[in-house]
């Protein structure tokens, strides 16, 4: 049920609304676009790692459970994670350990590490700012800010309806997914990498032509 | 060993994520090779509740059971083995290019070999009528052949009960007419248990020996097919109505002022009615 619970946060839930909902959404908008740009562009770690952790506190005091706030978060921790683990072995530097492996020899250095922690912070960051922002605004004030900073209204339209589809992509491929679960499509990793193919397969071709 | 009963919800209360109560303190069985309706209104529950028999929700409160075993963890690949869903959407249940691959889909990941599989599917394509229809692609299929593709992919899986969500949703009379009359003929040849959400009632006669009616998450009745049909008041809160056939007979009665008759469910038994009727008039 996870398109369950972004469905919540994405519509008309307006929890956490007594107090974030008293901040005006162009100030939040604005707040989010300064937030990201110094959290993306900054090269020290503190600066977006203040922000993550404001992020999460804010997502916890807002009203989300640990489990809401873990399914929203799952994805840019695993990226981070991967990031971590990669990084390392591409930066040339101060050797941190090396092993071989077959007939290639692995080194870490200090510098890849750093660049791989800057960067699963920035995703953390971003990704947590991002979510508190929709977990506390009601898709109706995202699209009237959306409109008074005067984006034409083609744009505008477009995103209302793809803001609509969104949904109905979700509520398919949820189906799908469980259409496939019931015919054992996900008792093993092997068969859930097949079916997960065919759940995009066919979500592209529904929603292409 | 045997379980004469097959599906069972204990107690079974749910709510959404959102808070929204769906199922409360309901409490349902199938016996083996039955064919149960749970009738209700757009939003009564019945999708939910059978959404619960295999395991695709889990309940907040209660329990249910497949041949004896609560639906956790451990037990689900069995489950899934044991009970086939059919989804309201046909369109949201074929996922593979051709007809044939998704009816493999399920016996492939029971991990049969080549010819197995393509046995299983020969013969489910067989069960549903589209034996000639394997190497079609799923989207040149009218809506009832997809309906029965998507039943062919859960037969394959050689399940011992048939859950349908409202299968003859968005099919012609006649389609619906078939449908019903391929899910009778699989009950008498395989002893097939199933359990079917509906709307129609004019043909829950035909088909179903016991009926559960749903009202707001709750079983406001259940029984064989007459009782819960006697029952118009009752079925009015719910926003159901007993066959049309066994009202006009209601009102036919109420005017020639007769008691002693059961009231017809469907045609043939009104025919047989009338019959009698008529030759009483004699």
């Amino acid at each position: 049920m996870t398109h369950f619970h972004f469905e919540n946060r994405l519509t008309e839930s307006d929890r956490g609304l007594k107090f974030l909902g008293r901040i005006d959404v162009r100030v939040k908008m604005f707040a989010l676009f300064l937030s990201l740009l110094l959290c993306v562009s900054s090269r020290r770690i503190e600066v977006p790692s203040v922000f993550a952790v404001f992020a999460i506190v804010m997502m916890f005091w807002g009203g989300l459970s640990l489990k809401e706030v873990g399914v929203q978060l799952s994805a840019p921790f695993s990226v981070a994670g991967l990031v971590i683990l990669i990084q390392p072995f591409l930066h040339d530097g101060e050797v941190l350990l090396h092993f071989p492996l077959l007939k290639w020899t692995f080194v870490a250095t200090q510098e890849g590490l750093f660049s791989g922690l800057l960067i699963a912070v920035k995703v953390l960051s971003a990704s947590a700012l991002i979510w508190n922002f929709i977990s506390f605004t009601p898709s109706r004030y995202i699209l009237s800010a959306i409109q008074w900073i005067r984006v034409p209204d083609v744009i505008l339209e477009l995103i209302a309806m793809m803001f609509r589809y969104l949904f109905v992509l979700l509520e398919t491929g949820s189906t799908i997914k469980e259409a496939q679960t019931l015919r054992l499509g996900y008792s093993s990793y092997r068969r859930g990498l097949r079916s997960a193919v065919m759940l995009i397969h066919v979500l592209q071709y529904s929603f292409g032509s | 060993m045997c379980y004469s009963i097959l599906l069972e919800a204990k107690e079974l209360s749910f709510r959404y994520p959102d808070e929204t109560p769906a199922l409360n303190d309901v409490n349902v069985y199938i016996k083996q090779a039955e064919a149960v309706a749970i009738l209700g209104a757009n939003g009564a529950g019945k999708t939910t509740l059978l959404k619960h028999f295999v395991g695709l929700l889990n309940p907040t409160r209660g329990e249910v059971f497949v041949a004896g075993k609560p639906i956790r963890k451990p037990y689900l690949k069995k489950i899934y083995q044991q009970v086939g869903f059919v989804f309201q959407n046909p369109d949201e249940q074929l996922f593979a290019p051709t007809v044939a691959e998704d009816v493999g889909f399920g016996p492939f990941n029971l991990g049969l070999n080549q010819t197995q599989v393509q046995n299983r599917v020969g013969e489910a394509l067989k069960q549903v009528g589209l034996e000639d229809m394997g190497d079609k692609l799923i989207h040149h299929l009218s809506w009832g052949q997809k309906k029965r593709a998507a039943i062919a992919g859960v037969l394959a899986m050689r399940p011992k009960a048939l859950i349908l969500d409202e299968p003859t949703a968005g099919l012609d009379p006649k389609g619906a007419d078939e449908l019903l009359k391929l899910l009778h003929r699989l009950k008498k040849s395989q002893g097939l248990t199933l359990l079917i959400s509906t709307h129609e009632i004019d043909r829950v006669p035909l088909y179903a020996d016991r009926v559960y009616v749903m009202r707001r998450g709750e079983i406001a009745s259940y029984g064989d097919v007459r009782f819960v049909f006697s029952q118009s008041p009752l079925l009015k809160e719910c926003h159901l109505r007993p066959p049309i056939i066994s009202q006009l007979f209601a009102e036919v009665f109420k005017e020639l002022h007769i008691q002693d008759k059961h009231l017809p469910m469907t045609l043939h038994e009104a025919k047989e009615l009338l019959q009698q009727l008529i030759s009483n008039l004699k």
